[in-house]
């Protein structure tokens, strides 16, 4: 039986072809000094902050600090934002506990108060309760989803980012579902921070991600981690400089090389995004079809569904899945605890199939039959 | 010593208390209808690899494919540790019972 791999909202896999051959290169060829060895060595960082600033199309690569995950870079921001006193934060139920739990934490220990702005069925951010929400309680900082991990539904970035500052709040973006299939182009948007990952829809390795801060943002954020740098060395603190001032201690260059291939392969290779939007659509109708209880999201959308199933159990289907059928997905709240309250679907969760430019029709067809076949066995 | 390695599982509930066993022994069907007596056992033997599952009186929740070594249990919320030994000493009651089967 062949594996049929649609948890690529966790981690994508396959990933980008080469990628592995790169990172093997990576690590037997001698490692040059990023920033101090001039033309002498290659400096892959350097290379993939360029990618993906064409990515983000921002002018200036060295606005993109590094680090090892989204998780990280949400928190350099959260952690390293100047937080007036008794600052209010506006975010979202769709939120990935990637920013409920650094917001909670910062809640307890800085005293900030959070509030909590109301998704729609589809987990979509509801714009007037967002603008609400700015009003009422005017935050310094404005956190939201570009796209919800677990229903796919995809905010309008742009909108709520420049109504967010209007209302005079620094805007941090959480791009970690978005990157790869949807642009995200925080100078055009008026987002002052993106948090990004390498490891699902840019291809990348997993340990690769990182922190979009805009020019007029560095004044506003503290290094939440300091140590060496390479550089500078005769200064007590960290070098003022982007991207060094958020980036201590040796860089992964091993994992920054493969998302540099994987970045460079994509470029090679766009990504058909009604394709694999049309594989979602055909995904999502024959689930529907067979009786499942699916979260309709309505475009734009990533290629992530997310259902129910009234005569299995959420965990049991996954199992079933997994073990009998060789289905690879993911169950429960998907780290994403709040939202299940607004799709009802609390509190076991859902199942999620979430497909890559690499699944194919007939996995697709063959994941039907095999829930087919499930709802069929459940009478 | 006992023959069965456990290790706990987690999933998206910090309350639920779940273990996995690998057996020395693949689940055959007549070890899956013995564990059954036991509780109310659902057997799906039409899916590509059979999956069962099987609901002690406890409460006590037993999953498991056809032909594999390896058993999930996850235990009731309320006294977890009593399902759990009493899950382990089935266990090990049938795989005894099994070798005895097996010796003659």
């Amino acid at each position: 039986m062949e594996l049929i791999y649609l948890n690529n909202a966790a981690t994508s896999w396959p990933k980008a072809p080469n990628l592995s051959d790169t990172m093997a290169d990576c690590i037997r060829r001698v490692p040059y000094h990023a920033g101090r060895s001039g033309f002498s060595g290659p400096d892959v960082a350097e290379e993939c902050r360029r990618l993906l600033a064409n990515l983000f199309q921002i002018r200036e690569p060295n606005q993109i600090a590094f680090g090892p995950n989204a998780t990280h870079a949400l928190n350099v921001a959260l952690h390293g934002l100047k937080w007036k006193p008794d600052a209010n934060v506006i975010t979202t139920a769709a939120e990935h506990n990637s920013v409920l739990r650094p917001l909670h934490y910062l809640a307890k220990t800085r005293g900030i108060k959070v509030h909590m702005v109301r998704v729609d069925r589809a987990g979509r951010i509801i714009e007037e309760e967002w603008e609400a929400a700015l009003r009422n309680y005017r935050p310094q900082l404005a956190v939201f989803t570009h796209a919800s991990n677990v229903t796919g539904a995809v905010n309008d970035a742009g909108l709520l980012g420049r109504m967010a500052k209007q209302a005079g709040a620094v805007t941090l973006l959480d791009a970690s579902q978005s990157f790869g299939l949807f642009p995200v182009c925080p100078e055009q948007w008026g987002i002052d921070m993106v948090a990004f990952t390498g490891h699902k829809y840019l291809l990348g390795p997993t340990g690769t991600g990182g922190l979009y801060i805009a020019p007029a943002m560095e004044p506003e954020l503290e290094p939440v981690w300091v140590g060496g740098t390479g550089i500078h060395s005769d200064l007590d603190e960290m070098p003022p400089m982007m991207p060094t001032r958020f980036e201590a201690g040796t860089p992964n260059d091993c994992a920054i090389a493969g998302l540099a291939e994987a970045l460079k392969w994509s470029t090679e290779n766009p990504l058909n995004i009604n394709s694999l939007m049309a594989k979602a659509e055909r995904l999502s109708v024959g689930l529907q079809e067979l009786g499942a209880d699916v979260i309709a999201v309505q475009a734009p959308r990533t290629p992530v569904v997310s259902f129910t199933l009234k005569t299995w159990d959420v965990e049991d289907v996954g199992e079933i899945l997994q073990k009998s059928f060789a289905i690879v997905c993911r169950t429960g709240l998907h780290c994403a605890p709040r939202i299940h309250a607004f799709l009802g679907t609390a509190p076991a969760g859902t199942v999620r199939l979430s497909l890559s430019r690499f699944t194919t029709d007939q996995e697709i067809d063959d994941c039907l039959a095999a829930i087919g076949e499930m709802l069929h066995e459940a009478g | 010593m006992k023959r069965v390695e456990s290790k706990k599982v987690e999933n998206c509930f910090a309350s639920t208390q779940m273990y996995e066993y690998r057996l020395p022994r693949k689940m055959s069907e007549e070890m899956i209808c013995e564990f059954g007596k036991n509780g109310k056992l659902t057997f799906h033997r039409n899916f590509p690899r059979p999956f069962f599952k099987l609901i002690l009186a406890d409460g006590t929740t037993v999953k498991g494919i056809l032909n594999d070594t390896v058993v999930k249990a996850q235990y009731p919320d309320q006294n977890p540790q009593a399902g759990k030994q009493q899950f382990e000493d089935l266990l090990e009651e049938l795989l005894n019972r099994q070798d005895t089967d097996m010796e003659w």
